[in-house]
């Protein structure tokens, strides 16, 4: 896990505050660049500030749900979006919330709690 | 059960001697004779008796026995009673009987022939026994068939519920993992950050200064697992009616003031501080464990929901009860959800976007202020913090879990 290929810059959308900010540590530590945002919100205005290569959206935020940040960053954005949108959620794939929805949405889906190698295979996946 | 299966039989006869003579010949085990000595007596009997034959004298003064067949005929409850008509040989062959179709007819001819009577009356009681028999058995089977429907109900009814319970447990495990792997991501993200500063050398993120912020954070995390798991299985052992109190004499002011202590970090991280009004002491007969579970619940929630200002709890005791009111000035509750948040797996709204649980909190907390003896309330309106009042008897009469079920 501590092979850093390419740098990405990720955008990472979690109330849990203190695991949004560990995320950022441990993907800062790997070479890569984060930004913490704690609600949709905040997640939308620094997707329109800023451009991400991918983003960590944990399925259950307190304003709006994690599908639906992942809707408008795919469509609003026009390619400008994340390339690669992971989510991130306490169900498994087939229990989350939104189902077949958030499956099209996503690239992929990680269950809490949260291995490091397993996102360092996906952010270094496939361009 | 036993079958009825006597017979009655009704003999009509105007003359006293005939009568008798008849009976001789046709009693026996299991049959009840009936004798009538007119036509008019004859439909007396028939309308208080369920007769398995009819012997009729045709010859009778007044009301003759073909006038009376014809009546019996004509009536629901005797128009299939088998009917042998007793008569002079050829005298009353003339008559034209209406009423073959409705039911069995014979004759017996003057002088009676004995083995004539007994065999022709065998044929009929024997028949009806057979027809009453088989009435029985489909009644029997009526019942059975009505038994079995309503067992197949039942089971459907039982099956019903056991999906329903099946699907809660279910959704129970559901969100009860879903609950610990928040904790858990916290705690594993910071475990694999260490070994990634271990494995680069650098220890200066372990330095003395950094060390009780990280150790409290992942005592929080810890905290918090514990307490899912202890509400799990709390309202597992309300759900066997297995939660019982232990009272013994408790200081209740004591008891605050060490659990206002040991939340004093969490109150710090909430941006809080939880300050404690308490006379110098309050003693009681309570269950210590429990209590304190209630005063950790009530001072957990207010810090959760409480907005980061302070929260204010005050004891005191009248009339040989304890106060304990706990108030934040945070989100508080709408009236329409202030008797719900007591409930199991109930949570408002608000307070799913303000912090993970399972909604148990409440639930347990009320169950056991009411083994206590106790009650709770809350006001509230939202926008303007709650307000939770504990009542415990001093003495708390010790009662299981169903005696208190709401």
């Amino acid at each position: 896990m501590l092979e850093s290929l390419l740098p990405v810059n990720v955008l990472i959308v979690d109330d849990n505050e203190a695991a949004a900010d560990l995320l950022q540590e441990l993907l800062t530590l790997q070479d890569h660049t984060a930004r913490c945002t704690y609600t949709a919100q905040q997640a939308m205005d620094a997707a329109a500030e800023e451009r991400f290569d991918a983003a960590l959206i944990d399925l259950t935020l307190p304003d709006f749900p994690g599908t639906e940040v992942a809707r408008r960053l795919r469509s609003a954005a026009a390619g400008r979006g994340p390339r690669l949108l992971v989510a991130i959620s306490g169900f498994s794939e087939e229990e989350a919330a939104g189902g077949a929805a958030a499956q099209n949405l996503f690239d992929h889906h990680l269950q809490k709690p949260i291995d490091m190698g397993e996102l360092t295979a996906i952010l270094s996946g496939p361009r | 059960m036993p079958i009825d299966v006597e017979s009655k039989l009704l003999i009509v006869d105007d003359l006293p001697e005939n009568l008798l003579a008849l009976e001789a010949l046709i009693r026996g085990p299991g049959r009840a004779v009936y004798r009538a000595s007119s036509a008019e007596e004859a439909l007396a009997l028939l309308l208080d008796h369920e007769f398995a034959l009819a012997i009729l004298d045709v010859q009778m003064p007044g009301m003759n026995g073909f006038e009376l067949a014809e009546l019996m005929r004509g009536t629901e409850r005797t128009r299939h009673i088998p009917i042998i008509f007793v008569t002079a040989a050829g005298r009353d062959s003339n008559y034209a009987f209406q009423g073959y179709e409705s039911g069995a007819v014979d004759f017996l001819y003057k002088p009676l022939d004995p083995h004539a009577v007994t065999g022709k009356v065998n044929v009929f009681v024997d028949l009806h026994c057979h027809r009453k028999a088989l009435r029985h058995e489909m009644n029997a089977l009526a019942v059975a068939n009505q038994k079995q429907e309503e067992l197949v109900q039942q089971l459907r009814h039982t099956q019903g519920e056991l999906e329903r319970a099946v699907r809660m447990r279910d959704d129970f495990m559901s969100m009860v993992s879903h609950e610990l792997r928040t904790p858990l991501n916290t705690l594993y993200l910071e475990t694999q950050l260490r070994q990634v500063q271990v494995s680069r050398g650098k220890l200066e993120s372990f330095a003395a200064d950094r060390l009780p912020a990280m150790i409290e954070r992942d005592q929080r995390q810890i905290r918090n697992m514990v307490r899912l798991i202890d509400d799990m299985l709390d309202v597992t052992r309300m759900r066997r009616d297995a939660l019982s109190i232990q009272p013994k004499p408790v200081d209740l002011a004591a008891l605050a003031r060490a659990v206002v202590e040991g939340l004093k970090q969490q109150a710090e991280a909430a941006g809080s501080v939880i300050a404690l009004e308490a006379p110098g002491e309050l003693r009681g007969v309570w269950d210590e464990f429990r209590i304190e579970q209630v005063l950790t619940n009530l001072l957990t929630n207010a810090l959760r929901y409480g907005g980061g200002k302070p929260v204010e709890m005050m004891l005191w005791e009248r009339d040989g009860t304890a106060h304990i009111t706990v108030r934040d000035q945070g989100i508080g509750i709408a009236p329409e959800d202030q008797e719900r948040i007591f409930e199991q797996f109930e949570r408002t709204d608000d307070s799913r976007k303000h912090a993970p649980g399972l909604g148990l909190g409440l639930f347990i907390t009320r169950k056991i202020v009411g083994l206590h003896g106790g009650r709770i309330e809350v006001e509230s309106r939202p926008g303007e913090g709650a307000l939770f009042h504990v009542e415990l008897p001093l003495q708390a009469a010790a009662k299981t879990a169903t005696q208190v079920r709401a």
